[in-house]
């Protein structure tokens, strides 16, 4: 509570106030005019019919609930709404969903869900840039969502948050959401497979707050969105392999920051991935998706990631980057001890004195490998290193033309001693912090591709539900670069 | 036996009286626009909103300061309040990355609210702010 007592003078209060400042007086004005949005719903839990007269049309599968150890509720049959369905299911129960169009923002706080469109490409949720969230899991433990599609959501196509233990996404699209595509925050024991995103500012796919995060993504398609794959403060059994990241401004770029709890982010396993031409100018985008723009691959501040057996190319600036994270106006230090298990309730005490924060913090990336990559086509360098020797940093094997600084495998090889690698690096990455870069394109309106009929999950109509659990984590060892697309 | 019955009612009148009317009182004593207001005192304390986290999530304050929430995460947030009883009639705000929204509590009490892009009052994203009496 020290930090509390942090009482700062009423100028500089003024001068912090850029957006609402609330007049002494306006709360009694307000409340003798009746207070009237006391009831007042975010949007999040929206639906067009509500939960109650959804409760009168349920036929009552409780019947194949005694035969299948589970209940099956369909939407709109038994339910007019996925909110309505998913307010009645008890752990371990289906819900189904026939093709149509939900204007719905479903929260989801019963555990073991198994949450399933019928058809991927024609049951879509629709937010109408008015709704925040496509499903959002909060707090429940295993649920799993397959086989539909989220777009125009103000926030996230599909979310997961809050300190939850297992959570499934299959065979989902997410298109033109304002935040995120698919994100899970707070949450490990995850699998991501065979799911699309596109046209989000931030990430199509995104992995934050977790430690050790025991996640999969796998077999996913990211395009046209700020960053392909983004993770503040992740690691520890984190695979992202098997997939493509493309036409976004940078394509996968794991990160650290004060601003989430779990820093630093650190074991991230990348391998097996298409990573090209994520140089794009005309996406949405969020400042660290302009900051990271032109790198297919940009291990950003974080430890012992390990990037093996990704063709990456036609890149701006770097196929392959491990450089530090310059955050400016940090909230806490690097911290003295990482965190061994880190999940919800993250965020480390705030300094008592934030004075002695520097303006800038800088993360360095450490001990980082990055071996057996083909890296072609990048315009500053295909592999470039922006931290020196001590930092532990390593190259091997790779296919590549350029690198910064020169001769980088032998400068800094995986075996052996590491020498010193100049400054000329540096020098570029000061350059490329204080370009000015294309400003971000309103998502709303920016123009995407139609990306046509994604595969649909095999046998939804007739696939037994299996809740969410810790995913099988992948024999990396058996994963070869994968050819590039025709 | 009219006495007598008179007499009994005379007692539960008055006890009933007793009882009533003190909590008809405290009831309207106690109404929103009763309740101690204290005057600004041009103090400040801060809540950072991170990602996605308020921090502190409990925030103890005089009653009269200033309380300002900075975003000094990645993602946008909002503040919805919960407990508007007795006297925070704060509307629903969001604000993104940078930004910050303030509000000067003047009535002591025990205010939550929560951020409803990110969480719930009980989960995800929630935060409290307790008003002291400086008196």
């Amino acid at each position: 509570m020290t930090y509390l007592r942090m009482l700062i003078g009423a100028g500089s209060a003024r001068r912090l106030r850029s957006i609402v400042v609330v007049l002494v007086g306006f709360a009694l004005v307000a409340s003798a005019c009746g207070g009237a949005s006391d009831s007042t719903a975010s949007g999040a839990a929206e639906a067009d019919v509500s939960a109650e007269s959804d409760a009168e049309t349920d036929t009552g599968d409780d019947d194949a609930a005694d035969d299948a150890g589970y209940a099956t509720h369909v939407v709109p049959d038994d339910f007019a709404t996925i909110q309505g369905a998913v307010d009645a299911a008890r752990p371990g129960d289906l819900i189904m969903i026939a093709p149509g169009t939900y204007s719905e923002a479903v929260d989801v706080t019963t555990d073991d869900l198994v949450i399933r469109g019928m058809d991927r490409n024609t049951v879509i949720l629709d937010g109408n840039f008015e709704l925040e969230n496509g499903i959002r899991v909060i707090g429940a433990d295993g649920v799993a969502v397959e086989n539909m599609t989220a777009i125009n959501y103000t926030k996230n196509g599909f979310f997961w948050t809050s300190d939850i233990t297992g959570y499934r996404a299959s065979y989902l699209t997410a298109i033109r959401n304002g935040d995120y595509g698919l994100y899970a925050f707070g949450a490990r024991d995850g699998l991501i497979e065979h799911s699309y995103a596109s046209g989000s500012p931030d990430a199509g796919f995104y992995i934050g707050q977790c430690y050790p995060c025991n996640a999969v993504i796998t077999d996913v398609i990211s395009e046209y969105n700020g960053l392909g794959y983004s993770g503040t403060n992740s690691g520890g059994d984190l695979y992202i392999i098997n997939s493509t990241w493309r036409f976004n401004r940078a394509g996968i770029v794991p990160n650290s920051g004060s601003y989430e709890g779990c820093a630093p982010e650190r074991e991230t396993t990348i391998v097996g991935n298409l990573v090209y031409s994520n140089s794009n100018p005309e996406t949405a985008a969020i400042d660290a998706a302009l900051l990271a723009m032109g790198n297919g691959i940009a291990l950003i501040g974080g430890i012992d990631n390990l990037a093996e057996r990704n063709r990456v190319w036609d890149h701006d600036v770097a196929g392959i980057a491990v450089a530090p994270f310059p955050e400016d106006n940090p909230i806490n230090g690097v911290p003295d001890e990482y965190p061994t298990d880190c999940l919800e309730n993250a965020i480390p005490a705030l300094p008592d004195d934030a004075a002695s924060l520097p303006g800038t913090l800088f993360w360095e990336a450490q001990t980082n490998v990055v071996r057996e990559n083909v890296i072609t086509d990048s315009r500053t360098a295909d592999l470039i290193v922006v931290q020196q020797a001590e930092h532990g940093n390593r190259f091997c094997d790779n296919d590549f033309a350029t690198s910064l600084p020169a001769d980088l495998e032998t400068l800094a090889p995986c075996e052996g001693e590491l020498q010193n690698l100049g400054g000329e690096a540096f020098v570029v990455f000061l350059g490329l912090i204080e370009e000015t870069r294309p400003p971000s394109v309103d998502y709303k309106l920016v123009e995407l591709p139609d990306p046509g009929p994604q595969p649909t999950m095999p046998d939804a109509e007739t696939a037994e539900p299996e809740p969410a659990r810790t995913p099988e984590f992948p024999d990396t060892t058996s994963i070869t670069v994968p050819d590039a697309p025709e | 036996m009219s006495e007598n019955v008179g007499g009994v009612v005379t007692v539960l009148a008055t006890i009933l009286g007793a009882l009533v009317l003190p909590a008809v009182l405290v009831g309207v004593l106690l109404t929103d626009a009763d309740l101690p207001v204290f005057a600004p005192n041009g103090q400040t304390a801060l809540v950072q909103a991170v990602d996605n986290a308020f921090a502190p999530v409990d925030a103890e304050i005089e009653a009269g300061t200033e309380l300002v929430w900075l975003n000094r995460g990645r993602n946008g947030h909002n503040i919805i309040p919960e407990d508007r009883d007795p006297a925070w009639t704060f509307e629903d705000v969001a604000f993104a990355p940078g930004d910050e929204v303030s509000y000067v509590f003047q009535t002591p009490g025990t205010y939550r609210y929560y951020c409803s892009i990110h969480g719930t009052l009980t989960a995800g994203m929630p935060g409290v702010v307790v008003v002291t009496d400086p008196s």
